[in-house]
């Protein structure tokens, strides 16, 4: 028997209104973050110096640096994709993410909110799906202000940035945010535990980062690299040479998966 | 005249943790229109067993009918009809009362909702401060407006009263015994017994995960002991009060007579005549006292 008596969106509504300024103050560190690499790039444009001492590093070191191992300071989409995309801005929108991911389930199960809410007629499987509807509308807010952001800097300093390279790097971002953020939310729904939730989700960030990076030295994780969300997203270097559809939409339904997987354990679960 | 419909039954319901049975093999009902009071001291199964009425819980045996749905499988039917507080309240901090009691109702498809207004004007509900802000007292107020929401035909109660002040407590039991009234079942649970005797039919006493019994408020008041202590103006003779129907641990020190009476104290105040009575004070056993002196010593084994 089925009864699906609440609003429609009415847990996703709920989850935004209760993170709105949680949101408001990481799109405002994005943009601001933006502003600031971009407001740099009038000194480091003609300053061929960073280039040559980078090229002078190990190749493992340029591999952390880079997701495609690259480093093309001379045009303002090489120098904003290593400085954004290249390790700051996936890591902390992995930060935001899986924070938010965690507390989704459960973290509010740990408190002992769920109870309340589940004590309404809504299925579990229903709370996650509109639960992660919410992450997903907030990352794509905060990939949206760091995109309005590069457009509205790249005017203001001359970058001549091309709203579809905008377009593939938020999304890019974004998915990469949606992504570790549902590993969290996931594993929270799944174990009820919001420290372990945090916990695999940052190894999965990690990993992904780190197997993408190595994947350039070492041949033994070539053939892992594709596996990599971090390589999916970023191995192209969207800001210069656009997003991959394909592997965006793989690292997309792998965590629309996660969702899936968590709600059916969720739903069999004994709540904490 | 019809029976009153059933709308909780627990059959054999079984719930283990690993090694520990925190529920074994209850069977119990609550009907449509009956108070049940849930007693039994901290960690007796009382929590564990309306959680698994909730379908939070999965049994590991045995199985629980709400409203004839299976509690686990149809979790989602149960809650539309029943009321739930769980024992340790928690809301969502920022939000008003208001705003809470809103997101419940349009969870439970109630668009226009005012008699949440009128059941926060009752239990006097500061309905427009942030919950974070709220005493223990008015957040555990807040949490019973939301599980009486939507005039649900089972209220599942944890502890309801705790952190009332009488008051309230008074005006929250006439608001039970009103729904009850216009047959809703209601099953509430407590430790102690004084917080549900005045408005519960029927009262089920468990401890540590068993039923020890399930009987009418009059049964078990029959049953329960009274600690006695009589102070009197010249010491009585010392074997004064040994014919005394129900009485024991009989201590007589100079003036002042210590003792316990099984039932009620009549055949004791009724032997007092005799003598000039100073100070006369009588006190119910607690639960817990009336526990260990009805079924101490077969649980002992």
């Amino acid at each position: 028997m089925t009864t699906t008596i609440a609003a429609r969106g009415e847990i996703t509504r709920q989850m935004l209104r209760g993170g709105r300024r949680a949101l408001a103050a990481w799109a405002a560190a994005f943009a601001a973050m933006v502003a600031l690499y971009a407001a740099i790039w009038p000194s480091i444009q003609g300053n061929s110096r960073w280039q040559e001492l980078f090229n002078t590093l190990p190749q493992t070191y340029r591999a952390m640096f880079t997701a495609g191992g690259q480093l093309d300071l001379s045009t303002p989409a090489g120098y904003l994709g290593i400085e954004l995309m290249g390790f700051l801005g996936p890591a902390l929108i992995a930060v935001y993410a899986i924070s938010a991911g965690a507390a989704a389930i459960a973290g509010e199960e740990g408190r002992g909110g769920l109870e309340v809410t589940l004590s309404a007629p809504v299925a579990r499987g229903r709370m996650l799906t509109e639960r992660a509807a919410a992450l997903l509308i907030e990352m794509t807010a905060v990939a949206a202000a760091t995109g309005f952001a590069m457009w509205v800097f790249s005017l203001a300093f001359g970058m001549n940035l091309g709203v579809d390279a905008i377009a593939s790097a938020a999304a890019a971002l974004g998915l990469f945010g949606f992504f570790t953020g549902t590993v969290a939310l996931a594993v929270g729904a799944a174990t009820g535990s919001a420290a372990l939730a945090r916990g695999i989700a940052a190894l999965a960030a990690v990993a992904s980062y780190l197997i993408n990076a190595l994947a350039q030295v070492t041949s033994a994780l070539k053939t892992a690299r594709p596996l990599s969300p971090f390589y999916l997203l970023f191995g192209n270097e969207p800001l210069q040479h656009g997003l991959r559809v394909g592997g965006a939409l793989a690292v997309l339904a792998v965590s629309l998966a996660l969702v899936a997987i968590g709600g059916v354990v969720f739903a069999r679960r004994d709540l904490a | 005249m019809t029976v009153p419909a059933v709308v909780v039954w627990a059959d054999s319901l079984t719930k283990r943790y690993g090694r520990t049975l925190a529920l074994d093999r209850l069977t119990l009902e609550v009907r449509a229109g009956e108070v049940l009071g849930f007693l039994g001291p901290n960690g007796a199964g009382k929590t564990t067993t309306l959680r698994l009425l909730m379908g939070y819980l999965r049994p590991t045996a045995g199985c629980a009918y709400v409203h004839g749905l299976d509690a686990w499988r149809d979790q989602v039917a149960v809650h539309a009809r029943t009321g739930y507080l769980p024992g340790d309240v928690r809301l969502w901090p920022k939000l008003t009362a208001r705003m809470t009691a809103g997101h419940l109702a349009r969870l439970r498809g109630i668009d226009h909702d005012q008699s949440f207004v009128d059941v926060a004007k009752r239990l006097d509900v500061d309905l427009n401060r942030p919950v974070r802000e709220l005493s223990r007292g008015n957040r555990q107020k807040v949490g019973v407006l939301l599980a009486l929401l939507g005039d649900p035909d089972l209220l599942l109660l944890d502890e309801p009263t705790s952190g009332l002040d009488p008051l309230i407590q008074q005006e929250f039991q006439h608001m039970l015994r009103e729904r009850a009234a216009a047959g809703t079942a209601v099953m509430l649970s407590s430790h102690v017994l004084s917080e549900v005797e005045h408005i519960a039919d029927r009262v089920a006493i468990i401890r540590s995960g068993r039923l020890l019994m399930a009987e009418s408020l009059a049964t078990l008041r029959e049953k329960a002991r009274h600690t006695v202590e009589v102070r009197f103006a010249c010491p009585p003779p010392p074997d004064a009060f040994a014919g005394v129907p129900g009485i024991r641990d009989v201590r007589l020190d100079g003036t002042v007579l210590r003792c316990t009476m099984r039932g009620t104290v009549d055949p004791l105040v009724k032997a007092l005549g005799h003598y000039t009575v100073v100070d006369l004070n009588s006190r119910e056993a607690d639960l817990e006292e009336t526990f260990l002196a009805l079924y101490g010593e077969e649980d002992r084994s």
